[in-house]
């Protein structure tokens, strides 16, 4: 390679998209870490507190509480959006009337997580809900479901797999089509029965798309916001709050900036670690995933 | 390298051009300056006082609405800053004080000088911090219990007159399968306070004012026995559906004679007419018997003021706007005509008994009602109040919680008393 | 796959898969009855019950009156447009430039500026919040359309030049040094060469961005105020202080989600080409 005399105007064509994530990105997260040390309260200059913002994430029980319930999301986006989908895509390849099936799964990821929740609170709500009548009809009265903190995680999950189910099945199915055909009949002329097939060979292939379904899954549960903020803002009291809804709270509703941003710290570290995997792989040049 | 010189200023002129002209203000006749609130259901009467000052005095009042989520934080980091709004609404007690003590309230004692006379009396002392006036009065409102007519005329009732009878009436709609109390979750977490509050000055008025000053706790018995009458109405399931929102669910219900009773602030009248209830026909106020001698005689009052932020640029012009506010008729009108706010003097109590007797009636009410003590929301420190609110919501469905949330409160306030320099 | 299933076996699967279509389409059913309705027919009248078949056009196209007009919907639509639009050709295009100089061009170490830019989307965007408002804030941007849309287009960057990195990739590096020897310029081959043979790139960033911009509640709470995005608006029409009738709400939110539905039909083909196009080696 010859040396270069001259400044090299590639970097031209680098620096737009570098700045703009410097400034929207980047310096911003320095900021919040910066933030994530100090006592703010916006009226009265950041004070350094050091770690004890962080001390409090993990020992305030409302805080510990959005812990449980993030996790709890995670988990819940994992197995419901994630695995199940993956388990009725390879139902839908069964049928002969897939478009219709993945029509109906699909429609709903077309809708935001706002317009999600707004649909569902309307069914879910007592008066004038579209779901108490049906069960009324039946002979039974259901208390209000989504001021019960003992089980509104439980739904407002319910919603998000809803809205995030038929993105997910899109994937895996168009995973399943891309699929070399030769591996699955060797196995199936081998004897091997649909179950085998599924795991040994099947899902091998599918490995990349799952991965890169995993990982997003993982990061859009771990920020969880828009659900349980429009349904019933992480109530009742703080009941429903998922660790970006307490973070917004703390910050913004509460004024504690320090504490706001140390939440905001926790969530990057466990995204990136949860992500780490996917992360590693696309640091080896020229591999995608 | 010259020829992209002059294209690197030519770029920037426009640039440059284009920047000033999204910043450049209107015409220099009418002078303006921004208005902040958190009620997009005011916002049109805003535009409207705005646009009538500016006919009346030249001085052109621009609101924003903000989300109401965020408008106190945004109001906070504004008031550092020269962006700081020239008017403001905000909260009063404690909630005005933090502003107060940072130094970002601007001193309205010119201002009352001048129009004070405008001004109810007594209204000027509970907007002073240190004897100095720091706001004007946006609405004065106390807290009633709005009843629902068609419960009352269904059942040819009367209102009851002592306590015995108010519990016997509650007992006498869950039979009937109405629901006494709309105080609700729904979508807003801060109405959670309000029954606590109703019951425990009821009590025993002189305990509720040591206790919002830090100078009781939240495990003394009569505390306690605040929550247990509380815990045991949730119990009897005297209270509205919990997702019941409040400006559209418990008017509904209140309208069509499924519920009793919602004990609010007056302002709460402007919420139902909108959703169509006619006040007298449709819905009537009353204040509940009071449990206890030491509960006779007081009453809840609330006051939402409108500030002046002192690093504003546009603070003279804040406060040259608030005297019109406060004297002109054209500011009485919008404000009584539209939002049926009784603001200032100008709005007499013929206007008010003439076009809301009900209102009309809350003003004959109080006067029975000599010790006015400041809501809940407002009375005590805010850190406390956010803590208590949010634990009141987990009362409102687990009511058999009770003392664990006391005891949850009792621990916040020993932690943030002592940052107020109270001793606790 | 052609694998031969039991008779039994496709008759669970058939239960399975219809319980779970009907459980999906409830809420939309359900939606679907309500925007039909007038306000005043939804308070009198119990949830399931149906106005007459004549009154339902005219229902509809009152809610869909209201919903645009009184309840400023419209109005927010229309800045949500200029925000995706801008977010998704923006980024699209800045990433195009990036992607091609990474793979194409001699940059050192173009491994570490693509992580530079990527770690970005690692971070949830509560992280970006505070400071952004600040310097939006500083440089008189808050409160406009422009700095909002230039807050989506610096988030939607990272995510874009991973695509087009990828998409590069997938061209001979050859033929672009060919060119330059033939003494195209950089931005010539760019040009001419790289950015009309990466439209599929650009469909699929385009396609994911202004879906994304489209669909942000967040960054609409915080750093607007006149003008607010959809989503941030039917939050407000439906949050506590709201008194907007439910049908118009519902006739607003599923008129706000149009434009998705519409970019994820026409593009369908780009889009699920996208996602193979990040997995694909």
């Amino acid at each position: 390679m010859k040396s270069q005399t001259r400044p090299n105007s590639a970097y031209l064509f680098l620096i737009p998209a570098l700045a703009f994530v410097l400034v929207a990105e980047l310096i911003p997260v320095i900021y919040t870490t910066y933030f994530s040390f100090t006592e703010w309260n916006f009226i009265t200059p950041p004070k350094w507190v050091g770690f004890s913002n962080y001390l409090n994430v993990f020992t305030t029980p409302v805080l510990i509480n959005s812990l449980k319930n993030t996790a709890l999301w995670v988990i819940g986006t994992l197995i419901f959006a994630v695995a199940f989908p993956l388990f009725i895509a390879s139902l839908i390849n069964l049928v002969p009337v897939k478009s219709i099936f993945k029509a109906i799964f699909i429609i709903p990821s077309t809708f935001s997580p706002t317009v999600a929740g707004i649909f569902w609170r309307r069914v879910l709500v007592s008066r004038q809900g579209a779901l108490m009548p049906l069960f009324e009809s039946m002979g039974i009265t259901l208390q209000p479901l989504l001021p019960n903190p003992d089980i509104n995680t439980y739904i407002l999950i319910g919603v998000w797999i809803w809205q995030y189910f038929g993105i997910n099945l899109l994937l895996f199915l168009v995973g399943l089509d891309t699929i070399p055909r030769d591996p699955i009949e060797a196995a199936v002329i081998d004897g091997a029965n649909y179950r085998q097939v599924f795991t040994h060979v099947t899902f091998p292939l599918l490995r990349p798309i799952v991965l890169l379904v995993v990982a997003n899954a993982i990061i859009n549960s771990i920020r969880m916001f828009d659900i349980p903020w429009v349904m019933i803002e992480g109530g009742p009291g703080r009941a429903s709050e998922t660790l970006a809804i307490s973070l917004y709270r703390e910050s913004f509703l509460l004024f504690r900036m320090g504490l706001g941003s140390s939440i905001a710290v926790v969530i990057s570290i466990f995204a990136l670690l949860a992500s780490y995997r996917y992360l590693a792989a696309l640091g080896k040049e020229k591999v995608a995933l | 390298m010259k020829k992209g010189l002059v294209k690197v200023l030519v770029l920037a002129g426009s640039l440059l051009l284009v920047w000033t002209f999204f910043l450049a203000g209107a015409g220099a006749e009418v002078r303006e300056f921004s208005l902040f609130h958190d009620n997009p259901e005011f916002h049109s009467s805003w535009i409207n006082l705005g646009e009538a000052s500016a006919e009346d005095i030249g001085i052109r009042a621009v609101p924003t609405d903000y989300e109401t989520e965020i408008y106190a934080s945004r109001v906070k980091i504004d008031l550092t800053t020269p962006r700081a709004p020239a008017v403001f609404k905000w909260w009063f007690g404690y909630r005005a004080f933090e502003l107060w003590d940072a130094g970002l309230l601007a001193d309205l004692s010119e201002v009352y000088e001048e129009v004070g006379e405008y001004i109810a009396p007594g209204i000027k002392e509970a907007l002073s911090l240190d004897g100095v006036p720091y706001a004007l009065p946006f609405n004065v409102g106390y807290w009633v219990w709005y009843y629902s007519k068609a419960v009352y005329d269904q059942y040819g009732l009367d209102l009851p007159e002592t306590w015995e009878e108010f519990e016997e009436q509650m007992a006498f709609f869950k039979e009937e399968g109405i629901y006494s109390i709309g105080n609700t979750i729904g979508v807003s977490r801060w109405t959670s306070f309000i029954v606590f509050q109703e019951i425990l000055y009821r009590l025993d008025a002189d305990f509720y004012y040591r206790l919002v000053n830090g100078q009781a706790r939240y495990t003394d018995p009569t505390a306690v026995e605040a929550m247990e009458i509380w815990k045991d109405w949730l119990e009897k399931g005297y209270f509205a559906p919990m997702d019941a929102t409040f400006v559209e669910d418990i008017p509904r219900m209140l309208n069509e004679g499924s519920l009793a009773f919602a004990p609010f602030g007056d302002w709460y009248g402007g919420i139902l007419q909108d959703q169509g209830l006619v006040p007298d026909e449709d819905y009537g106020v009353f204040i509940p018997p009071a449990i206890n001698p030491e509960g006779e005689g007081a009453i809840i009052l609330e006051i939402s003021p409108l500030c002046v932020g002192v690093n504003s640029p546009d603070k003279e012009l804040g406060k040259e706007w608030l005297k019109w506010y406060a004297s002109s008729e054209s500011a009485a009108e919008i404000l009584w005509g539209e939002l049926r706010f009784p603001s200032t003097l100008n709005i007499t109590v013929d206007m008010i008994q003439e076009d809301d007797p009900v209102l009309a009636r809350v003003f004959e009410l109080v006067e029975d009602y000599p010790n006015a003590m400041i809501r809940y929301w407002e009375a005590t420190p805010v850190e406390i109040v956010e803590h208590a609110v949010d634990e009141f919501n987990s009362m409102l469905v687990s009511p058999g919680r009770y003392m664990e949330i006391l005891e949850s409160i009792e621990n916040r306030a020993k932690e943030v008393w002592p940052n107020y320099g109270v001793e606790y | 796959m052609n694998i031969k299933m039991k008779a039994h076996y496709m008759v669970l699967v058939y239960v399975i898969l219809i319980v779970l279509a009907v459980v999906w389409m409830f809420p939309l059913v359900s939606m679907a009855t309500l925007i039909v309705k007038s306000p005043a027919e939804f308070n009198a009248f119990p949830f399931w019950s149906l106005p007459e078949i004549q009154a339902m056009p005219g229902n509809l196209a009152e809610n869909f009156r209201a919903a645009m007009v009184d309840a400023e919907i419209g109005y927010s639509f229309f800045n949500s447009l200029i925000y995706a639009m801008i977010a998704g050709v923006g980024s699209a295009f800045l990433s195009s430039l990036a992607g091609f100089a990474l793979v194409h061009l001699r940059i050192r170490a173009p491994q570490s500026w693509f992580m530079t830019i990527f770690i970005g989307n690692m971070f949830p965007f509560q992280m970006f919040l505070i400071p952004l408002y600040l310097f939006l804030n500083a440089l008189y941007l808050y409160d406009t359309r422009l700095g909002l849309a230039l807050v989506y287009l610096g988030i939607c960057i990272p995510f874009a030049l991973f695509v087009y990195r990828n998409y590069a990739f997938t061209l001979p590096r050859d033929f672009f040094d060919a060119a330059m020897v033939d003494g195209a310029s950089k931005w010539g081959s760019f040009y001419r060469l790289f950015f009309p043979m990466t439209i599929p790139a650009f469909a699929v960033v385009f396609c994911f961005q202004f879906m994304w911009t489209w669909n942000d509640l967040l960054f609409g709470l915080i750093l607007s105020e006149r003008y607010r995005p959809v989503m941030t608006a039917l939050m407000r029409l439906s949050g506590a202080r709201a008194t907007v009738p439910e049908p118009i709400l519902v006739t607003g939110a599923i008129v706000a989600s149009l434009p998705t539905v519409i970019v994820l039909l026409v593009m369908l083909k780009f889009f699920v080409r996208g996602f193979t196009l990040v997995t694909e080696k």
